[in-house]
């Protein structure tokens, strides 16, 4: 409780995520919508692209799991930063920790979540 | 002149902030990008969601895959790569001021080289998640 010890920002560490996060969205992330969500439902794919065992052993291999993991989990530390300042934004006071504990612990929440599916898969 | 004043919660004055977000251009457009990541949470639990049909199962996956076939799922599915895409460009452009100054030699390299090269890396990527997901046959 010494008065002289500066009270340390969680900014940082949080940016860092959200940086990463900015930067898996920005590269991966039109890519992975335009074939899981627009190219594979219409048809545009070859037939099994998509099917379980190849999805299964491409996402459950160790480079697979990782990839997942980091990607899933730093786009969600990147929507709530992001949503977090934004609140800001829309007028709503966010000083004080409790829009802090809802935003950042959900982007925690579902990276353990995340973490427990790879872990299984 | 003191009952002019509108403070807000903390006591502070509080600008009125009625639509600030459409009385510039450059506001709503930064309004529009930091929107993107209403869009980017829903996609991460979209891919929350397949990631936890694939550890349930075949049929969890098969059901996964029927959601992603409907129409309203597809028309969803094309909001968001607009705005994943307007997120990208947004990012590589600001990536030259959030970024420390890159030296060749003692020239500095311009803004404009950076831009570049995250477009030349975003389209390879692309290109590699678009060839490593499509595909099987055997």
């Amino acid at each position: 409780m010494s008065a002289r010890r500066p009270r340390r920002s969680h900014e940082p560490v949080v940016w860092l995520l959200f940086a990463a996060g900015g930067m898996v969205a920005a590269m991966l992330l039109p890519a992975l919508i335009l074939v899981i969500g627009l190219a594979e439902p219409a048809g545009m794919l070859p037939q099994a692209s998509l099917d379980y065992e190849r999805v299964a052993r491409l996402v459950g291999s160790p480079a697979g799991k990782l990839a997942a993991f980091t990607v899933v989990s730093v786009l969600f530390w990147h929507a709530m930063h992001r949503i977090f300042h934004g609140l800001h934004d829309l007028g709503i006071e966010t000083r004080g920790n409790r829009y802090r504990f809802i935003s950042y612990g959900f982007a925690l929440l579902a990276t353990l979540v995340t973490a427990g599916m790879v872990l299984i898969l | 002149m003191s009952s002019e004043r509108r403070d807000g919660p903390s006591g502070r004055y509080d600008r009125p902030m009625g639509r600030w977000y459409l009385r510039r251009a450059y506001l709503f457009r930064y309004t529009l990008r930091e929107l993107t990541a209403v869009f980017v949470l829903i996609e991460a639990l979209i891919l929350l969601a397949g990631l936890s049909a694939l550890v349930a199962g075949p049929a969890a996956w098969a059901g996964f895959r029927e959601t992603l076939s409907h129409p309203l799922m597809i028309g969803l599915h094309a909001i968001l790569l607009l705005a994943a895409l307007y997120n990208s460009i947004t990012w590589f452009l600001v990536a030259p001021k959030a970024m420390p100054a890159i030296f060749i030699g003692t020239r500095p390299v311009s803004d404009r080289v950076i831009v570049v090269a995250h477009l030349i890396v975003f389209a390879i990527l692309s290109a590699l998640i678009v060839a490593l997901l499509a595909g099987g046959g055997a």
